[in-house]
């Protein structure tokens, strides 16, 4: 079950390993990024998870803001 | 006007009826902008862009 | 989470082409003189003389932005305190704004300066029109 964390968490979790997602689509992605997210646009999503995440590893998945 | 009457402007932009300019804090801006256009126009919010789906 | 835009809004740093471009977070002045509330205005207004400005920012112990005093506010009667003398919850701007869009911003709302927060509402730093212009005009 998804879990919501804050920043200062998203901060810890990844220092400690946790993977970081960006759903936007491209041009928002390619504009601006948090440090080593990897890009699966929402659309792609099912598709390319499993390809592209390390199932071992706790997943954060971020989009704009919480609207 | 009577005293007390608070002078309304519109935001230049999307013309929401607004009592201060949200940038400069000034009623007599002569440019006025609302919240949410400043917001867009600094990246603050995306919903200009990606507009919330209706159904 | 929040979001990225919480995470920006922070000023924590991030990748991509809009890192190439300066932003009001990172030529603001951090070093604006601030002063709390219950001061008063003669004092604050000698303290700011002295540290070579004319503005300074109001703050809480967070350093969460209340007011702001500009030439105006500080040219008030000394005795007044600063609650009363400032410019209570001016409008401020994230770190991650580009320069170009404050330049626009400032010129067309003949603003000589901007406070630039978190989303907290904590104070990066006081961004001047004319640090705005001047890091532009390096840019081309």
């Amino acid at each position: 079950m998804p879990e919501e964390i804050r920043r200062d968490e998203v901060r810890r979790l990844v220092e400690a390993g946790a993977q970081l997602v960006e759903v936007l689509p491209s041009p928002e992605y390619e504009e601006e990024h948090l440090p080593g997210a990897i890009h699966l646009p929402l659309k792609h999503i099912d598709a390319r998870a499993t390809e592209v995440l390390d199932r071992g590893r706790p997943v954060i998945v971020y989009c704009w803001d919480t609207a | 006007m009577s005293e007390g009457t608070i002078q309304l402007v519109k935001c230049r932009n999307c013309e929401r009826t607004i009592d201060v300019c949200e940038f400069c804090d000034e009623r007599s801006c002569e440019v006025p902008v609302c919240f949410e256009c400043l917001r867009v126009a600094t990246r603050e919010s995306l919903h200009e862009k990606y507009p919330p789906e209706s159904d | 989470m929040d979001g990225k835009l919480d995470w920006m809004a922070a000023g924590w740093p991030t990748e991509g082409t809009n890192t190439q471009h300066p932003r009001a977070g990172d030529i603001a002045h951090r070093d604006v003189p601030t002063c709390t509330l219950s001061e008063k205005l003669g004092a604050v207004r000698e303290r700011v003389k002295a540290a070579g400005w004319d503005a300074a920012v109001v703050v809480n112990e967070q350093r969460v932005v209340l007011g702001l005093l500009r030439s105006k506010e500080l040219a008030g009667h000394a005795d007044l305190r600063i609650e009363q003398a400032m410019r209570p919850a001016p409008s401020t701007c994230r770190p991650f704004v580009s320069l170009h869009e404050m330049a626009h911003f400032m010129v067309e709302h003949s603003s000589e300066s901007a406070p630039i927060t978190t989303s907290d509402g904590r104070l990066v730093g006081l961004l001047l029109q004319k640090d705005v212009a001047g890091e532009l005009r390096r840019e081309r």
